[in-house]
């Protein structure tokens, strides 16, 4: 009886706390009810919510959503493991930090959705470009928090596994690689939305399927309720992958205090 | 191009745009970070919306935004504010609440009044959080306003780009993206510059 009570409690808790964007929705569907607003121009709640589901029903959502995750995540995939070994091999090898540092710095601040336009003039209307535009735009967070990580690993936690006889072998996975986990987190953190952004925007520059297809695709043909229904699946889908990395994170760093 | 001023006429209007909408982010975004601090109700009603807005892609809401605005300036520049202007609360926010406690507490002691308290104490201990938030929010401001051009034309880098992909014209491609990398580059470096101006003491 307790149990349900405090799962009552916390459940009254998180809407109480979710209230404010409820607040918002019903202010949305108020001032199209009352056609303060044209519903061409805003589409009520209500039937958003109807073709929201109408689009789960016929699995086009679904459809174009997985392709657009497979694109986020492969790039993101291969930058982590191209990023984290990179950073990894520039803090430990100074040839190779000779060779990246000054490459990494000029294009940092080059918004790598501006290379979208040339990679597909390269690679064509594919998921390799997409992929490979990913690719581009989560690598750089990736190495730079990788870098820093091992610069900052604590040299007395280096010195007093020396002293208590760590073989050098197992130094660096012992020692280092937990030590400058939480930057690689970070950097990850970091190039998650940049890889949902990255891949949004190269389909809705070219592409034959994707969420980003599926909006343009909606908005060009006029039809603004589907073209509301799946923005705002696609928000609450970033809002959740956001919320599960959050929490992964936490668990993943518990000893690091968060 | 660049002898003709076409490059330079649309890098202006690009720049125009992303800082039109960055202004009006921050000039938006720092009062509401601060209310959050000052009122239980402001923190109440915005807490959640900015976490539901700050992982959110803005590119994903470009074609909204033309249906609402158009393609002209007015589209781009509120789509720049709706995309820095989380970014902006969140940090300030951040920044208001880890003012340390005893800058508080001290001026309290001498007497600061309430009004006060806001412009002396918490506004200069809160700058290093918003400064942030402005690094972080400057490159999206540009990046929004590049994507936008690219998607919906009608003048700019990005239309410059996205139509010279479109003719395969490599050098004007070129061009409007080396344009876009030195803004970038300039950018970067001007603001930790004033940072490290205005934030002398920190």
């Amino acid at each position: 009886m307790v149990q349900v009570a405090g799962v009552f409690y916390s459940f009254i808790k998180s809407f109480y706390r979710a209230l404010p964007v409820f607040i918002v929705f019903g202010f949305w569907e108020l001032i199209t009810l009352l056609n303060l607003v044209s519903t061409a121009l805003l589409p009520r709640f209500s039937s958003v919510i109807i073709k929201i589901i109408e689009l789960l029903y016929s699995g086009i959502l679904l459809q174009n959503i997985s392709v657009s995750l497979y694109r986020a995540f492969s790039g993101l995939a291969i930058g982590i493991l191209v990023g984290v070994i990179l950073g990894f091999s520039m803090a430990t090898k100074r040839h190779v930090e000779r060779f990246f540092y000054p490459i990494i710095t000029i294009t940092f601040p080059i918004p790598k959705v501006a290379l979208v336009p040339l990679i597909i003039v390269w690679l064509g209307v594919t998921d390799q470009a997409a992929i490979f535009i990913v690719f581009l735009g989560t690598l750089l967070p990736i190495i730079v928090n990788t870098y820093y990580g091992v610069l900052s690993v604590d040299k007395r936690l280096l010195w007093s596994a020396l002293s208590l006889g760590t073989p050098p072998n197992n130094l660096f996975r012992k020692i280092i690689v937990p030590a400058s986990l939480p930057y690689i987190l970070n950097g990850i953190k970091i190039a998650l939305p940049t890889a949902f952004i990255v891949v949004i925007s190269a389909e809705f520059v070219a592409s034959r399927a994707g969420v980003g297809y599926l909006i343009s695709g909606y908005g060009a043909l006029g039809l603004y309720d589907y073209m509301f229904a799946v923005i705002l699946v696609f928000i609450i889908l970033c809002f959740i992958v956001d919320r599960i990395v959050a929490i992964l994170s936490k668990r993943l760093l518990k000893w690091h205090g968060g | 191009m660049v002898l003709d001023g076409t490059l330079l006429e649309h890098t202006i209007i690009t720049l125009y745009r992303a800082f039109s909408g960055f202004a009006l982010s921050v000039l938006v975004g720092v009062p509401i970070g601060i209310s959050m601090i000052l009122s239980r109700i402001s923190n109440w009603f915005f807490d959640p919306i900015v976490a539901l807005l700050l992982p959110v892609p803005p590119l994903t809401l470009i074609p909204i935004f033309i249906l609402w605005f158009g393609i002209g300036h007015e589209a781009k520049i509120m789509l720049v504010f709706i995309s820095c202007v989380a970014v902006i609360i969140a940090s300030t926010y951040e920044g208001a609440r880890n003012v340390d406690p005893l800058f508080i507490w001290s001026a309290r002691i001498m007497g600061t009044p309430k009004k006060k308290m806001l412009w002396k104490i918490i506004m200069p201990a809160s700058m290093p959080y918003i400064f942030n938030g402005m690094q972080v929010a400057l490159p999206i401001s540009i990046i929004v306003t590049f994507v936008f051009e690219m998607v919906s034309g009608g003048s700019g880098l990005g239309f410059l780009e996205s139509y010279a992909a479109r003719f395969f014209e490599a050098p004007q491609l070129f061009s409007a993206l080396l344009a876009v990398a030195v803004i970038g580059l300039m950018l970067d470096k001007s603001i930790s510059k004033v940072r490290s101006k205005i934030l002398k003491w920190y």
